[in-house]
């Protein structure tokens, strides 16, 4: 069964597109990210799955239920961050703790009081004497101290030291583990290549590409490093049809590679070059292919 | 009932109320105490002057000139404008909070994310501002019972009769809650909810002034939600006015109805 699944969802804010026929299929145990520059629609759609806005046309349902009519079912195992997290400033995290269990109807505080101390998050501080990190730190307690099955994190790891953030990110890998879904939505491409199981890659609200991690990876083009051997003629080199220059700085060519690397090989030890680098392939290429070819199109 | 949300809202607005109750409290004794002092005076000569007498058919909102006495006073201390400003800003500040002033703040996200449904946070918050307006308002019945009977040396109305202008004035404050509540469902700014409620209740109060002088306004009286409330007449009478209860109450329960519906259906966005 899938977690998370919407059909043909779209929301329009009057004329402008929010979300346009938006076709999500995300399975239980994954960690979901969802990738796309500010202004592509990530927040609306997450929105949209916690029932907080309405679609225009198109349905979303996450365990099977729809998101309109049975917000009540689906949010009571739903752990959720808003990429703008905000809350009461006379809160505590033991005072939020205390209120969210009588909101969910479940004891929190001993999970809580786990989370907190793991994210190093001191309970006592009211939340109008927290910094922008703490604060965010405690988002993610409030969202995960009822152990939800599934886990929506618009943006989480913004204004989360890089400690914090490998933190999150362990604990993220273990909640899936035991068979917790996460809903990952960044900007950071990087973050997402090395933490996610799937990508959805969404422009302009229309959804590029959803696909694992690897697939997107295999598809990536590699940037291949050319050192030529001082005092040579380059203009006069046969570049091979794998190849394809972007860059020359003197001896030194950045290319594409479009073929296999045996094909590259095979060239590369008949000709004099000093060194070859071969970068691994990795999501920020495709991620700006996507977006160029976009651009691109009249 | 959802005791988390009931704490939330209370931890919200507990302060609000005591320091409104108090205030009400205080300022009827103080205003029992004032009238007692200046009684003979006031009803000796100011009342008798006809513009005075135009002034208080204007504030009262009816024909004082049969009923110069003591109970002018104490229905002046109902309809005095910190009272209203006191009773109407509870109203306002308490019913603009969900969904106005949640989204204005950025809290709404959290409080809509939590398993409870639209009408279950609306249906508690109603809980909270009734519960709250009945409490201060209660402290002003106290308050114009004890300045009247203490202070003014029990000259004041009989307890039955301010606990009857006490309920018809929490009717009022009802229909403020609902006028508020539905602007603020309307809004994702609190202070536009407010204003907005607040230039309503500016218009209401303007007709009920201008009613008793004016024979075009007066055709337009029944809008002011002022003419259902007249402590004057429950002072000098003996009969609950039932009518005027049942009104402020239907419009106020007909306007928290459409601000929940407009509420459970529109869309949480944020600003």
């Amino acid at each position: 069964m899938n977690v998370i699944e919407t059909t043909n969802l779209t929301k329009r804010y009057g004329s402008r597109v929010g979300i346009d026929h938006l076709n999500l299929n995300i399975p239980s145990g994954v960690i979901y990210g969802f990738l796309g520059p500010n202004g592509s629609g990530k927040t609306t759609a997450i929105r949209l799955l916690m029932g907080l806005l309405r679609p225009s046309s198109g349905s979303a349902r996450v365990f099977d239920l729809d998101c309109c009519c049975n917000g009540t079912q689906i949010r009571a195992e739903i752990g959720y961050l808003p990429g703008d997290f905000r809350i009461y400033s006379w809160m505590s995290c033991r005072g939020a703790l205390d209120i969210f269990s009588k909101l969910r109807r479940r004891n929190l505080h001993a999970a809580g009081a786990e989370l907190a101390e793991y994210f190093e998050l001191d309970p006592t501080i009211p939340v109008r004497r927290m910094s922008r990190g703490m604060k965010q730190k405690l988002g993610l307690v409030l969202a995960m101290a009822h152990q939800p099955k599934l886990l929506v994190l618009d943006e989480p790891t913004t204004s989360l030291d890089p400690l914090t953030q490998d933190r999150l990110h362990s604990h993220l890998r273990m909640l899936t583990t035991k068979g917790h879904t996460v809903f990952f939505s960044s900007h950071v491409l990087s973050e997402v290549e090395h933490l996610c199981d799937r990508v959805g890659i969404l422009r302009e609200g229309r959804l590029l590409a959803d696909e694992s991690v690897e697939t997107l990876r295999q598809r990536a083009l590699r940037t291949v490093i050319i050192r030529w051997k001082p005092n040579l003629s380059l203009s006069e080199m046969n570049i091979p049809t794998v190849l394809q220059v972007e860059q020359q700085q003197g001896v030194i060519w950045l290319c594409e590679l479009r073929g296999s690397v045996g094909e590259l090989l095979q060239w590369a030890a008949r000709v004099p070059i000093d060194d070859l680098t071969l970068e691994q392939p990795n999501l920020e290429k495709v991620f700006r292919r996507f977006y160029e070819q976009e651009q691109n199109i009249p | 009932m959802n005791c988390g949300l009931l704490k939330k809202s209370w931890r919200e607005a507990w302060l609000i109320t005591f320091l409104f109750g108090t205030g009400l409290l205080v300022f009827e004794v103080l205003l029992a105490y004032f009238f007692s002092l200046f009684r003979q005076e006031l009803l000796g000569h100011w009342v008798q002057v006809k513009l005075v007498q135009d002034i208080l058919r204007a504030v009262l909102g009816a024909e004082v000139s049969n009923q110069m006495g003591p109970t002018i006073f104490v229905s002046l201390a109902w309809v005095h404008p910190v009272v209203l400003a006191l009773v109407f800003a509870q109203a306002m500040i308490l019913c603009s909070r969900v969904p106005a002033g949640e989204v204005d703040r950025g809290t709404a996200d959290i409080l809509l994310s939590m398993p409870i449904s639209r009408w279950q946070i609306h249906f508690h918050e109603a809980a909270m501002w009734i519960g709250t307006g009945a409490l201060i308002i209660s402290m002003g019945a106290i308050g114009c019972y004890w300045g009247n009977h203490v202070a003014a040396e029990n000259l004041g109305p009989p307890i039955s009769r301010v606990i009857v202008v006490a309920i018809n004035l929490l009717c009022l404050y009802i229909a403020v809650g609902g006028l508020t509540c539905l602007f603020s469902s309307l809004s994702d700014r609190r202070g536009a909810a407010v204003a907005v409620t607040f230039a309503v209740l500016l218009v209401t109060l303007l007709i009920n002034l201008l009613a008793p002088v004016s024979k075009l306004v007066e055709r337009i009286w029944w809008v002011s939600l002022m003419d259902y409330y007249r402590p004057v007449e429950i002072f000098a009478g003996t009969d609950w006015p039932e009518r005027n209860m049942l009104i402020l109450l239907g419009v106020g329960g007909l306007l928290w109805i459409a601000a929940g519906v407009i509420f459970s259906r529109r869309d949480i966005c944020t600003v």
